[in-house]
């Protein structure tokens, strides 16, 4: 526990260290960020497991900042550090198309320590300050070639992300003006004694609002399908992967399941923001022919079964209805979460390499690069398959959890919508996969080789992963990783007793190790 | 081999067997086909193992609930992929050896197809049937796209639609779970109320896109004509209706209570699917293609007679099953061994094969002529009591519906003959038209099993009760169910006894030399010599495409040809269709962004602080 403000150090300082760097040694920066990816990723791994509260400079909450660490962070913690790691050794190779790599690795670690400081955090003012470090180191990496689309779409990005800041900004000053704090325990102690009162959920409807432009929901996602296809790929990936979860889907539950609290109106608008999301933007890829800017499309449509997860059980929670369906729509949820990044970085980084040796992103310019790239083509396939929902792919399972509770829970039409998506998701892929790798070349297209061996690694790392992480679902490794997870979500009094009784067993000036129990 | 590891082999030995034919390096080809065999006659073991206990064998979850189990149904089906597990992997070593087929990608999904099919077969729990059952999707997208020209299409096509079926069979089975509170398979039937209905469709519409039934059948006749020749004789031929109307007969037989109504739609179903698919199959001109409709066509047969519920439909089905995997995998046999010949797939391009392929045609004949339901041939049984089943299940309240099912059954088998009438001629019988056809002859591996696949049909049809009913399909059934087969009056042993006779007798006629031999001469215009050949030389193909300009088809016709009756091409269309105002939507311009937030917001704080 004492090593739970290296999560946010460690990519801080290298964050600043990366652009002192001589700049005629970019591989000193490719060492350099990725030694401090894997000593996070060594870190986040360390940690399985364990959940307490750490008090800054020894501060207590509810006046001083405090990091929490407990089974619903570690779990977003952990995949941060690993698609960072993959994305920066991916990013060694690829990266050679650009110049001032150092600076590059900069942003990169900025974003990762903002990332990782919105996950820990347990005090909404540093939540918004976070967020904001990551967001505009996104806008800046979305910017990183300088042409004019980048530009244009970082621009966009920018405007858009800031007005998300300042609902969220304006959302805090608004529960501080009730409540008169800023620390979430606290907070929300303080909402459950007092009850929801319309301002309370005014503020409640600017962070749906917000946290929801940061996870892209239909309407609040337009910026993504500009933004994620024109930053690097390896960038891409860590978007679509990661970011939009850390800074948008993970701070909306936490604000809204350990904070305010779950009501059924409130889970219906996360259920019917999910659904929307899910059927506009998986139409939307289905008529793409820009690789990425379809991958980006189908992130929206994920991160809508996400929602859809946490809206049923939020709903099944608010109903007081049997805590085993509830469990399981936060299950799915979780577990697609987690997929979703894997597989999402897989495609984005296999459409960099695509793009890397072919120089396009046009589907109809491709083909056949099957025989001739068999690695990306075989990590791509993997990749399709699982979010397409194919058996025994982890994608499968994580989408039959979510339809499963939506029946269980009696929402028969969002669980059709669920089973149409899947079926439009898997032609959406099948659509990639036949235009990009099998076939015959399109006309004019050169023959091309396969990309380096530091591309193919992370590439294959992740399929075997798509493959594997199924097997997070059998009793042993579910009760320790997402179990834990989703008992955060359930019970959000366990919660505020754990930050407030740091705040009462704590005398000032030391730092102090909590366990909570386990489940 | 006790009954549980023979369950288990069942499953994981061609798994692990395609991992070892997928690492084997290239050079090893012939040692992959060898392990092929093995292990597909291993599988062949353990279903007759399995078949022969009659146990109950089951596997648990270390302490937890039945995974895999097997009951009689499910040993019969068992046993049927595992024969043709064994058949196809002959043939395919036979037929693959020049082919540009990798071999290694080839056998590994293979086998992992077949364990893959016995893990959905065997399957007790509605989990490990899913899994299992979407699972044979990638091996069968894998070796489709090893195919010719427009496998990819194909390929792309075969997946969403049977994907897309997978996640229809998730919400059915979901629903399921909902009203019964148990994931077994075997568990007490449903009775059809509310969300159960839903339940019935989703598991019906999975197991009808697997075997091919319209209106999701579009996939079958694509990966047919392109997969490479032993793949789309294994899987669409004969695994793909095995595991279709095996779940279908679970459907009817074992989790639902089907009612009146419900019977009347599947019966529906089959009799569209019946007429439907061959009138598609009349005017095709590519072998397999054809050969891909009528395997729809079929199906269409076995749901009408299981959807009959009478003891004789759904014997007559499942046999009818059995029949059509044993005929329709010759077909395509047949048809690989008169391509590799050839060179060519288009029925124009081949002719007069009889002559050089004695063998095949000899087995051509035989299947097509039990496809076509002609006597002492095993299609003609299954179909009779198919008919039967369907004027029983008109007796007992399906209304006047069994009379339109009646008629599609027996015209559906009409223009079946038709069509293979032409195939018969424009492959095997007339002049030879292709030059090419100095290509490879079939080897053991290739006639050896359509051989077998023929003989069967000769036996299964002869010696219809004491062989296939009374050994397979009656042990398969429950108890009400069985009939009684001692007074039935079709004598095919009498029957078959007639037949001899008149070929022996056609033979004879032959013989005495009273038909001439063809005259071949000059072609006269107008009094003056003509060029020969061409504008003369008739092919059955041509004379059939006059069905397409019948004056009350030709609109039908026109349809089929705009792809209007494939839900594939109609879900493209309807993509197309919403996804021009969505786009038109997204018009790039930041101050749209800016307005959908803000009408976003609007619309959440009226929802939520009203």
């Amino acid at each position: 526990m004492k090593l739970l403000p290296l999560m946010i150090a460690i990519p801080l300082s290298v964050a600043f260290i990366l652009p002192l760097l001589p700049k005629k040694r970019p591989r000193m920066a490719d060492c350099l960020a990725v030694l401090a990816t894997l000593a996070l990723l060594a870190l986040a791994a360390m940690l399985i497991g364990q959940s307490g509260v750490y008090a800054l400079g020894g501060w207590r909450p509810p006046v001083g900042i405090v990091l929490v660490l407990d089974g619903l962070s570690w779990l977003v913690l952990i995949t941060v550090a690993l698609v960072s790691f993959l994305v920066t050794v991916f990013s060694a190779r690829y990266m050679e198309q650009y110049t001032a790599r150092g600076r590059y690795y900069a942003l990169f670690m900025l974003m990762v320590a903002g990332m990782n400081g919105a996950v820990l955090t347990g005090d909404m003012f540093n939540l918004y300050v976070f967020i904001e470090v990551a967001a505009v180191a996104s806008y800046a990496l979305v910017a990183f070639g300088c042409h004019e689309e980048e530009l244009e779409a970082s621009f966009k990005y920018a405007v858009l992300g800031s007005i998300a800041s300042s609902f969220i900004l304006l959302g805090i000053a608004l529960m501080y003006c009730l409540f008169g704090t800023v620390n979430m325990a606290h907070l929300g102690q303080k909402v459950s004694a007092s009850g929801l009162n319309r301002a309370a959920i005014f503020s409640l409807v600017l962070f749906i609002a917000g946290f929801g432009l940061k996870a892209a929901l239909v309407p609040f996602h337009a910026w993504l399908p500009d933004a994620h296809p024109s930053a690097p790929a390896p960038i891409s990936a860590m978007l679509s992967g990661v970011l939009i979860k850390a800074i948008g889907v993970y701070a909306l539950i936490r604000v809204l399941f350990n904070v305010f609290g779950v009501t059924a109106q409130v889970a219906t608008a996360l259920m019917v923001l999910g659904t929307i999301s899910m059927v506009v933007a998986i139409l939307m890829a289905l008529i793409q022919w820009d690789l990425k800017r379809l991958l980006a499309y189908s992130s929206i449509s994920q991160i809508g079964y996400v929602m859809l997860g946490f809206g049923v059980g939020g709903a099944v929670l608010a109903a007081g209805g049997s805590p085993v369906i509830a469990a399981l729509g936060f299950l799915g949820a979780l577990f697609h979460l987690v997929n979703h990044a894997v597989f999402k970085s897989l495609l984005f980084l296999s459409s960099g390499a695509l793009e890397y040796a072919t120089g396009t992103r046009q589907l109809k310019e491709m083909g056949g690069l099957g025989k001739e790239m068999p690695v990306t083509a075989g990590a791509s396939l993997v990749a399709s398959l699982a979010i397409g929902g194919v058996p025994p792919l982890n994608g499968f399972f994580s989408k039959l959890i979510i339809i499963l509770a939506c029946v269980s829970s009696g929402h028969y039409g969002f669980a059709l919508a669920a089973v149409l998506v899947s079926i439009f998701t898997l032609a959406v892929y099948m659509k990639v996969q036949k235009y990009a790798f099998l076939g015959k070349p399109a006309e004019g297209r050169k023959s091309v080789h396969e990309v380096p061996a530091a591309m193919r690694i992370p590439m294959t790392l992740l399929a075997v992963l798509c493959l594997g992480m199924s097997l997070m679902l059998l009793p042993g490794p579910k009760k320790r990783v997402l179990d834990p997870a989703v008992q955060v979500l359930m019970d959000r009094d366990a919660y505020i007793q754990s930050v407030m009784g740091v705040a009462s067993a704590l005398g000032a000036g030391q730092e102090t190790d909590m366990k909570i129990a386990e489940n | 081999m006790n009954t549980q590891q023979a369950l288990l082999a069942a499953i994981a030995l061609p798994f692990a067997a395609g991992l070892v034919a997928w690492l084997l390096p290239r050079g090893l080809s012939k040692l992959t086909k060898l392990l092929s065999l093995i292990v597909s006659a291993l599988v062949m073991w353990a279903a007759i193992v399995l078949y022969r206990s009659q146990s109950v064998a089951l596997w648990h979850w270390n302490g937890g609930g039945v995974i895999f189990g097997l009951d009689n149904l499910s040993a019969f089906i068992l046993l049927g992929v595992a024969f043709f597990g064994v058949v196809m992997t002959i043939y395919s070593i036979g037929f693959l050896d020049d082919e540009k087929v990798s071999p290694r990608a080839y056998y590994a999904n293979f086998l992992c197809a077949l364990g893959a099919a016995c893990g959905a077969v065997l399957a007790r729990n509605m989990i490990a049937l899913l899994v299992f059952w979407g699972l044979m999707g990638i091996p069968f997208y894998l070796l489709i796209n090893l195919g010719r020209e427009g496998a990819d299409a194909a390929a792309k096509k075969t997946m969403i639609i049977l994907g897309g079926s997978d996640s229809l069979l998730i919400l059915g089975i979901a629903l399921l779970y909902h009203a019964t509170g148990s994931w077994d398979v075997l568990q007490p039937a449903v009775a059809l109320e509310g969300m159960s209905v839903i339940a019935c469709l989703c598991l019906a519409a999975a197991a009808f896109a697997k075997a091919g039934a319209i209106p999701l059948h579009s996939w079958a006749p694509d990966a047919g004509a392109t997969a490479p020749v032993p793949a789309a004789a294994f899987l669409p031929a004969s695994l793909d209706k095995l595991l279709g109307i095996y779940l279908f007969a679970r459907i009817s037989l074992d989790l639902f209570v089907l009612d009146t109504g419900m019977r009347g739609f599947f019966v529906l179903i089959g009799a569209v699917t019946v007429i439907g698919a061959v009138m598609a199959a009349l005017v095709q001109h590519n072998l397999r293609r054809l050969l891909g409709f009528h395997a729809v066509s079929q199906v269409g047969y076995m749901i009408l007679g299981i959807a009959t519920g009478t003891a004789i439909g759904v014997i007559g089905g499942l046999f009818h099953m059995l029949n059509n995997a044993l005929y329709k995998s010759c077909l395509f046999l047949t048809a690989g061994a008169a391509e590799r010949r050839t060179g060519t797939g288009e029925l124009e391009g081949m002719g007069g094969l009889a002559r050089a392929l004695p063998f095949t045609f000899a087995c051509a004949l035989i299947a097509a002529l039990a496809i076509s339901g002609i006597p002492p041939l095993n299609g003609f049984v299954s179909k009779w009591m198919i008919y039967q089943g369907i004027i029983e299940a008109g007796q007992h309240g399906l209304g006047p519906l069994w009379v339109i099912a009646l008629v599609a059954a027996m015209f559906g088998s009409t223009l079946t003959l038709a069509s293979f009438v032409k195939v018969l001629h424009s492959v095997f019988l007339g002049q030879p038209r292709s030059k090419a056809a100095t290509g490879r002859r079939p080897n053991l591996g290739m006639w050896a099993p359509m051989g077998l696949l023929a003989a069967l049909c000769l036996v299964f049809g002869v010696f219809a009760y004491a062989v296939p009913i009374k050994g397979l399909l009656l042990p398969a059934l429950p108890a009400h169910l069985q009939i009684s087969f001692e007074n039935a009056t079709w004598q095919p042993g009498l029957a078959a006894l007639l037949l001899l006779v008149a070929l022996v007798a056609g033979a004879v006629i032959y013989a005495l030399g009273t038909i001439k031999s063809i005259r071949e001469d000059d072609a006269y215009i107008g009094g003056e010599t003509g060029e020969r050949a061409a504008p003369y030389d008739y092919t059955g193909v041509q004379f059939y495409r006059t069905i397409e300009t019948l004056p009350a088809l030709d609109k039908l016709y026109r349809r089929a040809k705009e792809h209007c009756y494939d839900i594939y091409d109609l879900g493209h269309r309807l993509v197309d269709y919403i996804g021009a105002p969505l786009r038109a939507l997204h018009s790039g311009l930041l101050l749209t962004y800016v307005a959908w937030c803000v009408l976003g917001l609007v619309v959440l704080l009226w929802f939520l602080v009203r």
